[in-house]
């Protein structure tokens, strides 16, 4: 039908919002001088070779841990598959931290133990640290595509002559090739857009020097690198939506049955992973809180991260509605999310110094805390759509019409059959946005309220002075929040599993 | 009561349903068949109001719909049974058969007509493919509608099932007294279910009678050659009969004189011991269970397919004599004037 969706006008009016930190870094711009190039040829070159670098550590790491949790009939297989997952849910920054603190000279393990480990910190440093964070994006995009993966290719090749590894090296990855590359962009572009992990590592790339610029006051000279930033994030986002997507009959996955000495052998090369991405930070936060204790923290840190992110996960929520209806209703509506997208793409210190701009420009704005839950929404508003989507685009379409030939209205048969079909997606995308809040640095450092202490912004400043054993109880709290995160996640995840196993036995 | 009149349907600049008109009268079944994408299904939407018509009328009691002022699905009182049965899995049974009912009457009378008491409060996930379509038929009927269209109802059923399920509905709607428009490809149920039966073909009603009609009297080729296996015969109509390789032919149905075709089903045709009169030859024969059916050629060439009791067996390359069966009156057709 040739109708217009009453959800349009909405969801342009959110779509415009969502592309006004472009126009205001438009605006807010100056024309570079000749010392900034040259600068910044050197940034473009760290920032990319960041990214490089990530994306292939990711891809070494991520793949071989993809096959393994796809394939092979590991014993307690859910544990193998949320361990391995668990460091995306970790802001890399809790990492860098821990890493920094852990190893060199003056280091933990120096002081605790004795024992003295180069230090952690530079490009390679970098590197490592985002590689560990960011290989459950190569890991989990592969591993769907490896799931989608019909086994009887490989029984084929085996029957004709091949061995397994050579088959899997022949047939399968081949085929999912697409997740490997859909994951390493993501990485790539996580290394691109993350402040934290090289600001500690001491590794000049654009988000670093646009907070050294913010806080020289130069906003102009800010905007011209978050633009330059955004033109990069621009070109990743676009080799994304360039890879091509191949669909093949789903069918059933391969499954492999290790003997007990391969399943731990398996189990020795996962260990190292597992013990640098999450034990090490736990461990180091622990040792502080254990030797310091929770000196210096204000338990009003946790109810202002959480006042925040409450207020970024309701809007997000009622905003998602029109959106994610938008988005099903026809092509213009697909743009329109396409559109706020670009939010989630723009780096959170260049959303803030954007913000920051519009904040002076409107003082009834400037130093509020909506300006700071306005750019949450923005950047992580996606996430809310995506998984009310997801669930709505679950919906059998029959099942609205069925509804409308009974003799339901479109709002009616909206209230009785669709919301209630898709509340689960609403909260889970409320509540991923809430988290995602609850951790996010650079804007918040930008935006919050003078006075106005998260935990992400204490765990800051607390090592900008130096005091790195108060990061204790913000660190641990952060990683609590993120294994919250994490469960949501895997939840999701199994219930889509479950209702395709219905579906199936049907 | 339903008018359809000059309707058109269009996807984009694809015309799916064109130019297409029918009347249902009340507690009438129509059948509607044809292969995929013909436009049935789309139909069906037209009819329910879940598609925009271009063109056209579709009538109702106490509405009608044409494309400049479209008459949304919930005014129409339709009913409408999916093919995937689209029961709202996050309702009971119950529920699900009184969506919109304030009195729940009706909904009772449905599930235990159809034999739902002890599901009443189960959700649909946990029903079984038949139990999840006699829920959407009694959901459809208790809400009590002027018209029921059934979209390939029994087509995610098990074959098993079917036979039974197909008549079952068929009781309901008379029991209900209600016109309905049933779509389905299964060619026994299209021929057995309904009062009248429509063939579709490329957005169009090729032929609308009753199904014995549409079966022995088809309208054309598309038609002969979509209800069951057809052997078209080619011949000359002389006036007194039609002369073909299988010998004379004689048919009440008046052709043009000239080239014809005439039409003879597998079943038609009798297969007889060769009396030095060789009309075919077996080229291979398969057995079905109470009948064979053997593939002969015929001296010009032509392979027909005929369908006899198991009684006398030929074997691959015996010579058998071919006649119709006495009583049968075959449908006859001018001549493809396009060479072959």
């Amino acid at each position: 039908m040739i109708r217009i969706s009453p959800t349009y006008p909405l969801a342009a009016v959110i779509a415009v919002c969502a592309l006004l930190p472009l126009v205001v870094l438009g605006i807010l711009a100056e024309a570079p001088d000749g010392l900034l190039q040259a600068r910044n040829l050197r940034l473009l070159g760290n920032t990319l070779l960041l990214a490089g670098l990530t994306a292939c550590g990711s891809i070494a790491i991520g793949v071989p841990f993809a096959l393994l949790t796809a394939y092979v009939s590991l014993p307690l297989q859910r544990l193998w598959l949320v361990l391995l997952a668990a460091p995306l849910a970790l802001p890399s920054y809790i990492g860098a931290f821990a890493f920094f603190a852990a190893f060199g000279p003056s280091g933990e393990f120096a002081v605790t133990l004795g024992v003295t480990i180069p230090s952690v910190e530079g490009m390679a440093g970098a590197a490592l640290v985002m590689t560990l964070y960011t290989y459950p994006f190569v890991m989990l995009t592969t591993r769907a595509a490896l799931l989608s993966l019909d086994a009887s290719q490989v029984h084929a090749a085996r029957i004709l002559g091949l061995s397994l590894s050579a088959s899997l090296w022949q047939v399968v990855l081949p085929r999912a090739l697409r997740g490997i590359g859909a994951g390493a962009l993501l990485a790539a572009l996580y290394a691109l857009s993350d402040f934290g992990t090289p600001a500690i590592m001491g590794v000049d790339t654009f988000t670093r020097m646009i907070y050294v610029e913010y806080n020289a006051f130069s906003l102009g000279r800010a905007a011209v690198l978050s633009l330059q930033l955004l033109v990069i994030v621009g070109l990743v986002l676009f080799l994304e939506s360039q890879l091509s997507s191949t669909s093949e009959r789903p069918g059933r996955a391969l499954a492999l049955y290790p003997t007990s000495a391969q399943t731990l052998s398996a189990a020795a090369v996962a260990l190292p992973i597992i013990l640098l991405a999450l034990a090490l930070p736990i461990g180091i936060f622990t040792l502080w809180l254990w030797r310091e204790g929770s000196a210096g923290f204000e338990l009003s840190y946790v109810w202002n991260s959480a006042y925040a992110a409450l207020l970024a996960g309701g809007f997000a929520a009622i905003l998602a509605i029109p959106m994610a209806l938008a988005a099903m209703a026809g092509p213009a509506g697909r743009f329109m999310e396409r559109l706020t997208y670009f939010g989630f793409g723009v780096p959170g210190i260049v959303m803030g110094t954007a913000l920051v701009y519009v904040g002076l420009q409107l003082p009834s704005l400037y130093q509020t805390l909506m300006l700071l839950v306005a750019a949450y929404v923005m950047r992580f508003l996606p996430l809310a759509v995506g998984s009310l989507r997801a669930t709505a685009e679950g919906i059998d379409e029959s099942l609205v019409k069925a509804a409308r030939v009974l003799g339901a209205t479109p709002r009616e048969a909206f209230m009785r059959v669709t919301l209630p079909l898709t509340r689960r997606g609403l909260i889970a995308g409320a509540a991923l946005v809430f988290l995602e809040s609850m951790r996010e640095l650079p804007a918040t450092l930008l935006l919050a309220p003078t006075g106005f202490e998260t935990l992400a912004t204490y765990l800051w400043r607390v090592y900008e002075a130096g005091y790195f054993g108060r990061a204790a109880v913000p660190g641990l709290l952060l990683v609590l929040i993120s294994a919250f995160g994490l469960m949501l996640i895997l939840s999701g995840e199994q219930q889509g599993d479950t209702a395709h196993r219905e579906e199936e036995c049907n | 009561m339903l008018s359809v009149s000059n309707v058109s349907v269009e996807y984009g600049s694809v015309r799916v349903v064109r130019d297409l008109s029918f009347t249902l009268q009340s507690d009438e079944i129509l059948m509607l068949v044809g292969p995929t994408g013909c436009g049935k299904t789309t139909l069906l939407h037209a009819i329910a109001g879940l598609v925009a018509i271009s063109e056209g009328s579709i009538g109702g009691e106490g509405w009608t719909s044409c494309a400049k002022a479209l008459v949304p699905p919930e005014q129409r009182n339709v009913g409408m049974v999916f093919q995937d049965f689209a029961l709202f899995p996050h309702l009971s049974v119950i529920d699900n058969v009184a969506f919109r009912l304030k009195d729940r009457a009706p909904a009772d009378h449905w599930i235990s007509l159809l034999g739902l008491e002890t599901l009443r409060d189960a959700r649909p996930a946990r029903l079984s493919g038949g139990q999840k379509q006699r829920v959407a038929l009694a959901r459809a009927l208790a809400h009590e509608p002027s018209l029921l269209l059934l979209d390939e109802p029994l087509s995610n059923l098990d074959a098993a099932l079917k036979d039974n399920l197909r008549f079952e509905i068929r009781d309901a709607l008379k029991e209900a007294g209600l016109p309905a428009i049933w779509v389905t490809h299964d060619q026994s149920e299209a021929l057995s279910v309904g009062d009248r039966l429509g063939v579709m073909n490329a957005g169009q009603l090729e032929q609308l009678d009753t199904p014995e009609h549409c079966f022995t009297r088809p309208a054309n080729r598309f038609v002969a050659g979509f209800l069951g296996e057809a052997n078209l015969i080619p011949g000359d109509s002389t006036g007194t009969g039609i002369k073909t390789e299988l010998g004379l032919i004689t048919t009440d149905h008046s052709p043009a004189l000239g080239s014809v075709e005439v039409l003879l089903r597998p079943e038609d045709l009798q297969v007889h011991v060769s009396d030095g009169e060789v009309q075919a030859r077996v080229a291979s024969l398969s057995f079905e269970g109470s009948t064979v059916l053997y593939r002969l050629c015929l001296p010009s060439g032509l392979e027909i397919k005929a369908r006899t009791s198991t009684d006398r067996r030929f074997s691959p390359g015996d010579s058998v004599r071919l006649s119709k069966r006495p009583l049968l009156n075959p449908a006859v057709f001018a001549a493809n004037k396009m060479p072959v």
